[in-house]
């Protein structure tokens, strides 16, 4: 006889919702906090706030993605707000940019590179560090931005190309020295 | 219209729409014709996805299992107090009489009872105090805040740590101020200490509820210990914009410092 395991329909929901959403919420998380461990327990945050208020969450009162990123930059200025050193030890460390010292291993190299990125995009002003997170990190496309931020759908591409191209130069001028 | 103004913002606003193709993975066709600025931009983005944290399958598994125990552990929790809640409506449906003329009589006599329960309370027995008037309804509370301490009386000098939640009680999202400005008043409202509202936002979703904490070392605005004596916990309210209601307070404790310890 075939016996299958009933999953009640909220944890699947959540389940769905999670796989769907958590990576995203890491991201967004990882770009503004320089540390993959704390990263970590953020994202953890996050969705045990989510999981405590999950029942009265309802999609008919909006998309689940404006909810999660909702608790997710509460939780960042929670952290920043009761961490306040930390947050001075981590713009240090984006104001440190590593030099380019010539490494045999490829992936030392990239990974410098990398950290170099992620240390000029910390730099950025906070408008657009904010629209890169969304659209790289969250992946929301633009009128889901726009709602978001309260601006229109044109004038966000136009923020988005423009901090792009902001970051492009800086990083090209911290990188190559 | 300046037309080269018009290419540039047409080449800007197509930006957003590579960048979601090389998100989903697609190729980015990009245009002959767009200029070096751009092909670096798009480029460039490439190198910004490469560059966001990837979460380890161990933490995503690890944290998905441990969620969805406390899942299941709160449906099984809320099943139980259902079915102990159906106990109850069984029991009471066993008071209501079950031929039909006790029925109709039990249903009587409760709604004139309830009647009368109504009627007394808008105050028609009462004919000598005048008719009831209603004042002017205060603004509509669409995020609730609820202050708590762990204890109401403490000794002079002892900090007292006070937790804020935050609940938007409505259907739409709002951002408004935050911290928001925190007063400590004695019972006549005279503030001892104010908490200047803070610099960030606190954006709520429907039904999401945030908490604040704060510790106040019971020192007045110049710094001094303040009397022993009641204080109260005062939040102005907060405009949400014009008809979507107001950020308030509405539950606080009264604190008692004392020198008695």
């Amino acid at each position: 006889m075939q016996t299958t395991k009933r999953v009640s329909s909220k944890q699947e929901v959540f389940a769905e919702l999670y796989d769907e959403f958590m990576p995203k919420v890491f991201r967004y998380i990882r770009y503004k906090v320089n540390d993959q461990q704390i990263t970590e327990d953020l994202t953890s945050t996050v969705f045990e706030k989510a999981l405590v208020s999950f029942e009265r969450y309802s999609s008919d009162k909006g998309a689940f993605s404006t909810w999660i990123f909702s608790i997710t930059r509460n939780t960042l200025i929670d952290y920043y707000r009761t961490n306040k050193m930390r947050q001075q030890v981590s713009l240090d460390e984006a104001v440190e940019v590593p030099s380019r010292e010539p490494s045999p291993q490829d992936e030392a190299e990239k990974k410098a590179e990398q950290e170099c990125l992620r240390g000029c995009l910390l730099r950025l002003p906070e408008d657009d560090q904010e629209i890169i997170r969304l659209k790289f990190a969250a992946e929301f496309n633009n009128r889901q931005i726009a709602k978001m931020l309260g601006l229109s759908e044109s004038n966000v591409g136009v923020r988005l190309f423009r901090a792009v191209k902001k970051l492009r130069e800086d990083f090209h001028e911290s990188w190559n020295g | 219209m300046n037309p080269g103004m018009d290419e540039k913002n047409r080449k800007e606003m197509e930006f957003a729409e590579h960048v979601d193709n090389v998100l989903a993975g697609k190729e980015a066709k990009i245009d002959e014709a767009m200029d070096e600025d751009y092909r670096s931009n798009i480029d460039f983005a490439k190198k910004i996805i490469e560059c966001r944290g990837e979460p380890s399958a161990s933490f995503q598994e690890g944290l998905k299992k441990r969620l969805l125990s406390k899942l299941a552990e709160k449906e099984v929790a809320e099943t139980q107090r259902r079915s102990e809640s159906i106990s109850f409506w069984d029991w009471l449906k066993n008071l209501v009489p079950q031929s039909p003329a006790w029925r109709t009589v039990a249903v009587t006599v409760t709604v004139a009872v309830l009647t009368l329960v109504v009627v007394w309370r808008i105050g028609l027995f009462s004919p000598g105090e005048g008719p009831i008037v209603t004042g002017p309804l205060g603004p509509t509370v669409s995020v609730e805040t609820r202050a708590y301490t762990v204890k109401t009386v403490y000794t002079t000098g002892e900090e007292i740590d006070i937790r804020f939640t935050f609940e938007n009680i409505a259907d739409e999202t709002f951002t408004f101020p935050f911290p928001p400005e925190i007063r400590i008043g004695d019972l006549g409202i005279e503030v001892v200490r104010a908490f200047d509202v803070g610099q960030g936002t606190m954006t709520l979703a429907p039904r999401q509820p945030e908490d604040y904490d704060l510790t106040w070392n019971q020192k007045d605005d110049t710094g001094k210990q303040v009397p022993p004596g009641d204080y109260q916990i005062i939040i102005p309210n907060i405009q949400l914009g014009e008809g979507k209601g107001v950020v308030s307070l509405v539950d606080s404790p009264i604190l008692t410092i004392s020198n008695n310890p």
